[in-house]
């Protein structure tokens, strides 16, 4: 009978993962200022959003439908028709998330640094 | 001769079967878990199993027909492509690894090394092909958490070639 036992490379393996994916981690988030403005890209479309307004904004793209909502000083996804709607659980900006993605729309929400040019102001 | 390439295929497509129901199940445990897309990576049980018994010709086979039923039954464009580039990129690493028969390297290394591959594979082609830059910002979390799935899956591969002991004819790998 063969026998699976543990190896070396068993334990660094997932150490180098677990390193790398920190000093990616670091490197992505360091010197960031509280984002006062969020990007939203759909279908190669740009817009820039103050998180100051509240606001409402509806995108329509491949055939699917989301309302990105500005409240409170916060962006979220509110609606999602896409299959798994991971992007209307995906949390606010910046309350615990930088970005959400809605891979099947097209559609993704980034927050920006302070001093993010506008594009557009709701309100 | 004959008799045993005829098992062979039949255990390939069981695995292909058990790796889809895997992949079902994962999509509605994937609504209690903490995390937005996080994925545990059970259907790559099934491939790991089938590359450590049979080689690694009937492991491609079943990790690329698993993303194309898996698009036929419930998927988009999008989709089949990510998929595609994860089973592709952490099947890559597996083959590198010969599947944790390295000297090195056991089963649940293997695993961790194909799963952290996967979710590279998945955010470069999200990253590339749609341009999507926030997924540079998901990616470190969503790589950290690989190690972690990789484990549980390496663990559960364990079990399931131990179990596999007894499949008759499965000796039969592909040089």
């Amino acid at each position: 009978m063969q026998k699976y036992r543990l190896k070396i490379g068993d334990v660094l393996a997932p150490l180098a993962v677990l390193l790398l994916s920190g000093a990616l981690f670091l490197a992505l988030t360091a010197r960031k200022t509280p984002a006062q403005s969020v990007e939203i890209l759909c279908g190669g479309e740009r817009t820039v959003c103050s998180l100051l307004t509240d606001a409402e904004y509806r995108f329509e793209h491949n055939g699917y439908t989301v309302l990105v909502t500005v409240e409170g000083g916060e962006a979220y996804v509110s609606y999602a028709d896409c299959p798994d709607r991971l992007c209307v659980r995906a949390g606010r900006i910046p309350g615990g998330t930088r970005s959400i993605v809605c891979v099947p729309a097209g559609v993704s929400v980034r927050a920006l640094e302070q001093g993010g040019d506008y594009d557009a102001i709701a309100g | 001769m004959r008799s045993q390439a005829n098992r062979r295929l039949a255990y390939d497509a069981a695995f292909l079967a058990l790796s889809l129901i895997l992949s079902y199940l994962e999509s509605l445990l994937s609504g209690f878990l903490p995390i937005p897309g996080l994925k545990l990576g059970l259907p790559n049980v099934a491939v790991m199993a089938v590359f450590c018994l049979f080689g690694k010709k009937d492991a491609l086979a079943v990790s690329l027909l698993r993303c194309f039923v898996q698009f036929l039954l419930f998927g988009s464009a999008p989709a089949l492509l990510l998929s595609l580039s994860g089973a592709l990129l952490s099947f890559f690493v597996l083959f590198l690894a010969d599947c944790g028969r390295r000297r090195g390297i056991g089963v649940i290394g293997a695993s961790v090394l194909s799963a952290a591959a996967h979710i590279t594979g998945q955010c470069a082609v999200a990253l590339l092909f749609y341009g999507f830059l926030p997924v540079l910002f998901y990616y470190p979390t969503m790589l950290a958490l690989s190690a972690p799935s990789g484990i549980v899956t390496g663990v559960l591969l364990v079990l399931i070639l131990r179990a596999a002991e007894r499949i008759p004819g499965k000796g039969e790998r592909t040089p």
